[in-house]
């Protein structure tokens, strides 16, 4: 009666589940391991299937009996009274003929198991994936001289949360978004710098992971021009959801175009050109922003009315991003964070999270502004944890923007934005301490105040309040480094 | 029948109170709270287990389920980053070892002395300090919880400014994630909660071990055993040669947080694959420790309610042992990701698939048992034959895992999340309930609510596959786990809000059926005989709720199936005559609550000297010469002791000529 019921409902269910399954699935998604663009995942979504063919032919072979005993079998009115089932104990021969069955069946499995683990663990060697890569002919570069038939090496690394990749054969570095060239066998070494991470990049390859401490690599392959999507898949602390990563597979032309481009490195704000000589007489453009930057010591003003000049500005000084970040060829070699050359040029920021892509694969310049402006300015807010705004009271290493905003504090600086000594006894600060304070107005805070008294005092401000009286910057300033970044193109 | 059935009333012996060498005596017969403190009996101490873990399962559930809320939707702000990492890792954490595994550690202290006919288990006191041991490492690990909480209501005032409390590094800790470099004082609560568990589920393993080789009744050969008590045995040589080497990777992780040690520094030449190994050589076999009891129940319940013995008896006790002992060679397939290289990716690949076998001979043999018998569609039944079911689904995806180069797409994907909750949930926690169902007739004599157990059973199952179903689908479109949140585009929205409305249906479903448990446990009216289910095997020969001595007489075990065989077949048993002064029952013991309070001190405050508090390394090191005290008097507390002769209302009973059913006793 109940079962009945039961049987019911599940068969009105069925069909609005399976509508519901069949509509709301799509197998193309961005990072579907199901639609593979190349021959590594190719591999690990062929053998997939094997599997799942096995494996549904035993479900519906197994379940189909499951399903007629249980109902076969069941107790039927007058059942009672009748004797008890025969008791048996088991059959030896159904024992072994199924085992035997069931070891068959996994053979399938394993066989072409083997294949892959050998074809997906060693740079293939024969058709129909290699072709000796033909770096030295293909590519033109005075960097790939004597790297000929040598395959493309890519250097991943791995940070919390982002991801660096270098290209050591043409002395490039770029960040959350690489470039291979289609066809073309490359090889990734995968280091991390500080925790477990994982490549993951659905559509062309499986996950190898990377080891601290040890030297990981895979081989991949793009067979079909695209952008593809990746993320970390190893858990690495708090913003693990938001290290994401991208790939271009490009047409060998775009490759070489874009390798060409890479190696120029950026230009000096404002087409800044240094003036031929007789020694150089065709500047570098190193040159130019060497240049640039000893105008920008001898004459800031020529650059007054120049966001993007005023950005670069920013950048080199008083923001401070330099400590971090690396712009080829200028004065700006961090190493800390990503490699800011060319940044212009990415669909994304902040390993994946901010998109400024259109529908049809170019860049929206408007939103990319927007994304420069936010997340250079709340990083916080758009990557908890992450180091360009790191700020845990409970550490000493606090990092980057955080510093800029409570440097250079004093008594008499929070006065002038209107904090009162109620701000500093509800912080829990002393009279006697208090007293010291407006003794010296002038003073740091750092040498009266714990950091963490430091921040509940100033809790109230603003950053355009803060921008007024410590090193943070202005709406302004942060608008004008986005300019500057954005030039970087 | 023996002339033992005839004694005509209880008749309690007091032995004279013996102060030990120390002067101590041992509290016996207390009723209340100290009674429930000091027991050492293995029906209260399974009882205890059964609530801990209960409540522990609502904790975890109420941790799954702020996971998938956070997840219904994309880029979601409903917590945050890290206290989502907090959840998942206190989720995995809960229901792994405060969840399933004593809620298995209560039926084995309740049904398998009662299976094999023995008086307790065979080290009563080291049973009481498993349980206590339990206890104290289940609070420090959530302890972590109302610290966060103090802290974040502002109780430590200003000075103290951590603000990861609670383990945050997953609960499989990878190093060097979990070293003191990325993690705070959450990992340390973890790493001594954990340790303390360990001590509590080796103590149990050792004692079951004992118990089932030595503590059987004449007559009950190996080959006799009920199928779960067989189960408990090879769980339990799991448990001994599988906590050793977590206990030893922890102990690692701690030198290195708390005295500068390099076992997994890398910029010392410390090597994080190490915790991999041996977290893993412990992590497998711990799946297997998770499922075997659950397997052994439903290896019970099929025959009862088919009315017919369990088809390949030897075959399914042996694929038992085969599981266990592969389980040790396929750690490896955690770790296909990590560079291990091609051999060894290879050999684990195909031991991997190796274990497909004895697990599907499992599964034959259970639709032999169905075969040809008379199927009663109790609750259990139902919870039974959902467990075959879907613990199949969740073995198929397993089989897809064990293809290493498919895996490296799944790995750390919602296909591997789909793939254990179907093996966890689907396997371990349907073959539970049921065996709560089962037995709660037997623990308590009352039966649970028949017709919202039915109802229940369905929730559970839809709700289930609900939300874990379409976790297939997500990681093979590339959803990776433990991430708080996830982009729009990816194409994860729907399927995703499915999953979570799945979670609610479960957890619901769960809910209730707990509810109902507590209703049936304070319950005067749902009173049932004392083999409700026409049962098979030797607890069933009992009254309900089992009297505190077990057997009134010892029974002597001529078949497989010896309950059943009296009733239905040609082996009536025969009992052995008591001792004239009767049952020879022991004192109980303050000893073992003390050692649990010690190990209490020591986690909790040895995670407090991790944060810095000063002194509390002292109060660690009291904490510890508590343990060592509390063992010391327990050796020296004397055997005390009284004897007891049950009266005829106590004895087994005759088999009932009309098996009553389930329906009768609503």
């Amino acid at each position: 009666m109940l079962l009945s019921r039961i049987q019911q409902t599940l068969f009105r269910l069925f069909p609005l589940l399976l509508s519901l399954f069949v509509t709301g699935c799509s197998f193309t998604g961005r990072q579907s391991t199901l639609d593979p663009k190349g021959p590594v995942a190719q591999m690990q979504t062929d053998l997939f299937w094997i599997t799942v063919w096995v494996c549904s032919g035993i479900f519906i072979v197994v379940g189909g009996i499951l399903v007629w005993v249980v109902i076969r079998f069941r107790e039927k009115p007058g059942d009672a009274d009748k004797p008890y089932p025969k008791h048996g104990h088991g059959n030896p021969l159904i024992e072994i003929g199924l085992i035997a069955a069931s070891v068959l069946l996994l053979v399938i499995i394993a066989v072409p198991t083997l294949k892959a683990i050998w074809a997906t663990h060693e740079l293939p060697v024969d058709e129909p994936y290699y072709e000796p890569s033909k770096l030295g002919t293909w590519f033109k570069g005075d960097m790939a001289e004597g790297e000929e038939d040598n395959v493309l090496v890519i250097d991943a690394y791995g940070w919390q949360w982002w991801w660096s990749f270098e290209y050591p054969q043409l002395g490039i570095t770029t960040a959350n978004e690489f470039v291979i060239p289609k066809d073309k066998v490359v090889k990734v070494n995968l280091r991390s710098m500080d925790v477990i991470h994982s490549f993951w990049l659905p559509k062309i390859a499986g996950k190898v992971d990377l080891m601290p401490g040890r030297k990981n690599w895979m081989w991949i392959m793009g067979e079909e021009a695209g952008h593809f999507y990746g993320q970390c898949a190893e858990f690495c602390g708090e913003a693990h959801a938001y290290m994401l990563f991208r790939c271009d597979v490009m047409e060998e032309d775009d490759f070489e175009k874009w390798v060409a481009d890479y190696q120029a490195g950026a230009v000096a704000p404002s087409g800044f050109h240094a003036q031929a000589d007789k020694d150089k007489p065709d500047p570098t453009a190193r040159d130019d922003w060497m240049a640039w930057s000893n105008e920008t010591r001898t004459n800031p003003e020529v650059f007054a009315n120049d966001p993007v000049s005023q950005g670069a500005m920013l950048f080199m000084g008083k923001g401070q991003c330099i400590v971090c970040h690396t712009i080829d060829n200028s004065i700006a070699q961090g190493k800390l964070g990503p490699n800011l050359t060319k940044v212009a040029n990415r669909k994304s920021l902040a390993a994946g999270i901010l998109d400024h892509q259109n529908p049809d694969g170019s860049i929206n310049r408007e939103k990319q502004y927007e994304n420069f402006v936010q997340w250079i300015s709340h990083s916080q807010h758009v990557k908890p944890g992450n180091i360009m705004y790191y700020d845990n009271p409970a550490e000493d290493n606090n990092a980057g923007l955080i510093n800029l905003k409570y440097a250079g504090l004093t008594y008499a600086k929070l006065k002038s934005v209107g904090v009162e000594n109620s701000a500093y006894i509800a912080s829990g600060v002393d009279d006697a301490t208090l007293k010291e304070l407006e003794a010296n107005p002038e003073s740091g805070l750092t040498n009266f105040l714990s950091e963490r008294q430091i921040r509940e005092v100033s809790s109230g401000l603003t950053d355009d309040q803060f921008s007024q009286i410590s090193n943070w910057l202005s709406p302004e300033e942060f608008a004008y480094v986005a300019a500057f970044l954005q030039s970087l193109k | 029948m023996s002339a033992v059935h005839a004694e005509p009333v209880t008749v309690k012996t007091e032995l004279p109170k013996t102060r030990s060498e120390l002067g101590l005596i041992r509290p016996d017969r207390k009723t209340g709270l100290a009674d429930w403190l000091t027991t050492v009996d293995h029906k209260k101490i399974g009882i205890m287990y059964g609530a801990a873990a209960l409540f522990f399962f609502l904790v975890g559930g109420v941790e799954a389920l702020m996971i998938r809320t956070q997840l219904a939707v994309s880029q979601n702000d409903f917590i945050s980053a890290q206290l989502y990492n907090q959840m998942f890792t206190m989720h995995g954490t809960t229901m792994i070892f405060l969840g399933v595994m004593p809620l298995s550690a209560a039926f084995f202290n309740f049904i398998v002395p009662l299976q094999i006919g023995a008086r307790d288990v065979a080290f009563p006191r080291l049973n009481t300090f498993s349980l206590w041991t339990f206890i104290a490492g289940a609070t420090v690990l959530n302890i972590s919880w109302l610290f966060q909480f103090a802290h974040t209501v502002g109780w430590f005032g200003q000075d103290l400014v951590r603000t990861d409390i609670v383990p945050a590094g997953g609960w499989f800790g990878y190093a060097p994630l979990t070293s003191d470099g990325y993690t705070g004082i959450g990992t340390d609560f973890w790493i001594l909660g954990l340790q303390i568990l360990g001590v509590a589920s080796l103590a149990a393993a050792f004692n079951f071990i004992v118990t089932i080789i030595n503590m059987r009744a004449p007559g009950m050969t190996m080959m006799r055993l009920p199928v779960f008590t067989w189960m408990t045995l090879v769980t339990s040589f799991l448990i001994i040669f599988a906590f050793p080497a977590i206990t030893i990777a922890l102990a690692e992780l701690m030198f290195d947080r708390y005295f500068g040690t390099n076992f997994f520094r890398v910029d010392m030449g410390g090597q994080p694959i190490l915790w991999q190994h041996l977290f893993w050589f412990f992590g497998h076999p711990e799946v297997y420790i998770l499922v075997l009891p659950a397997m052994g129940i439903v290896s019970e319940i099929l025959p009862t309610f088919s009315r017919k013995p369990l088809f390949g008896y030897p075959i399914v006790v042996f694929s038992g042992a085969v599981i266990g002992f592969i389980g040790f060679a396929v750690w490896s397939h955690h770790m296909f990701t990590t560079g291990l290289g091609k051999i060894a990716t290879a050999a684990f690949s195909l031991l991997t698939m190796a274990i497909a076998v004895p697990t599907g001979v499992k599964i034959f043999n259970w639709m032999g048992t169905l075969w040809g018998g008379r199927i009663s569609f109790t609750v259990p039944m139902c919870y039974g034959l959902g467990f075959v079911w879907m613990f199949m689904l969740g073995g198929f995806s397993g089989v897809m895992h064990s293809a290493a180069p498919a895996d490296a797409q799944q790995q750390d994907s919602y296909f591997v999340v789909a793939h254990f909750h179907y093996v966890l949930i689907g396997g371990v926690l349907l073959g539970l309930l049921g065996g709560l169902y089962y037995w709660i007739p037997k623990i308590y004599g009352k039966m649970m609510n028949q017709k919202l157990g039915y109802g229940m059973f369905f929730l559970i199952l839809v709700g289930f596959n609900l939300a874990f179903f379409p976790m297939h689908y997500l990681g093979l479109t590339g959803m990776p786990r433990r991430t708080h949140t996830y982009l729009v585009g990816y194409g994860w929205d729907l399927w995703n809000l499915v999953s979570t409305i799945g979670a609610f249906l479960l957890g619901i479903g769960i809910l209730i059926v707990f509810i109902d448990l507590v209703v049936t446990v304070l319950s005067k009216k749902r009173k049932c005989s004392a083999d409700p289910w026409d049962a098979r095997t030797l607890e069933w020969s009992l009254p309900s709720p089992v009297p505190s001595y077990n057997f009134a007489a010892t029974p002597v075990v001529s078949a497989r199936d010896c309950w059943w065989e009296h009733k239905h077949g040609d082996e009536p048993l025969e009992y052995v005559p008591g001792d004239s002064h009767g049952i020879h029952m022991p004192s109980q013991s303050w000893m073992p609550l003390i050692c649990g309070v010690g190990f209490l001190v020591f986690g909790i405050s040895m995670a407090m000297m991790g944060a810095g508090v000063p002194h509390a390394g002292y109060v660690a090191i009291g904490g510890l010469v508590t343990v060592v005290l509390g063992i010391y008097l327990w050796a020296l507390e004397g055997p005390g002791g009284y004897h007891i002769k049950p009266g005829p209302e106590n004895s087994p009973k005759a088999p009932t000529p009309q098996p009553e059913h389930a329906e009768a006793n609503v």
